[in-house]
């Protein structure tokens, strides 16, 4: 055992950081059971790998580094075991695309009412949320549900300013269709 | 002039940042000749109030004490 090792107390673990960890997922993966499964395989991960941690970030920091990795692993397995999600939409493909969706999309989203008690509205948008590629879905999230600075989520994603804009207007775009489609052809 | 794709993302940014002189030009000279990203911007509006909502209804849960403690549980088991 190292020494590290030695001082880390683990049984405060669930009680210390269960709750940050579990909004953390649910945010991310938008289901209850889900989260809680990745919650506790971090916690395992954690245990396991215990004499991996050097003791230089703290134990927050490394148990977040462990379950982000989990989070970017879940999606990037849905995203091969779904076929290509939005491909009905077609917003898959690089730019161009979005010309001909907006105008398939006459649907009139500037007619939805958005209510702080529309709880239909926000399971119907988070779960387009979901449907994101991954490589936009941690820097949609992040930016617009978890409202962070720009420079911390560009920090965060390595990217820069510009190409953080150009990601999130592509993501929006797939967004609004994707609401369209759900929610006012419904 | 700029197109769809830069007054896109020159949409988003100005939701979160204030746009310089050049940009809010290239913009609004942009919106004036095309009407989907005239559309775009208006369906944003929308899209701004949604996530306004989702974000301030992030309210943080806590775990019940029945999960915490099968948490525990587990952790437990996996230390043996």
């Amino acid at each position: 055992m190292s020494k590290v090792e030695e001082q880390i107390d683990t049984s405060n673990w669930v009680d210390e950081y269960s709750d940050m960890m579990y909004n953390f997922t649910y945010t991310r993966v938008n289901d209850h059971e889900l989260s809680l499964d990745l919650v506790q395989d971090t916690f395992v991960s954690a245990l396991k790998g215990l004499s991996n941690f050097e003791g230089k970030s703290s134990i927050k920091t490394w148990l977040f580094s462990i379950l982000k990795r989990k989070i970017i692993d879940h999606w990037r397995r849905e995203e091969t075991r779904k076929t290509k999600p939005m491909s009905a939409l077609g917003t898959d493909s690089e730019s161009g695309e979005e010309r001909i969706i907006g105008r398939q999309s006459e649907g009139l989203i500037s007619e939805i009412e958005v209510d702080f008690e529309n709880e239909e509205l926000k399971k119907v948008i988070l779960s387009c949320v979901q449907e994101l590629p991954e490589k936009w879905k941690g820097i949609v999230i992040d930016k617009l549900l978890e409202e962070k600075q720009t420079e911390e989520v560009c920090k965060e994603h390595d990217i820069t300013a510009s190409n953080l804009w150009v990601i999130i207007h592509r993501a929006k775009v797939q967004l609004r269709d994707c609401l369209t489609l759900k929610w006012i052809n419904s | 002039m700029i197109d769809c794709a830069k007054a896109g993302a020159l949409i988003e940014q100005g939701e979160f940042e204030k746009l310089n002189f050049f940009q809010k030009r290239k913009l609004r000279f942009h919106i004036k000749m095309c009407g989907l990203c005239a559309k775009y911007e208006q369906d944003n509006r929308v899209m701004a109030k949604i996530f306004k909502m989702l974000a301030s209804k992030n309210s943080a849960k806590c775990l019940s004490e029945v999960e915490k403690n099968k948490l525990k549980q587990k952790l437990a088991s996996e230390q043996t």
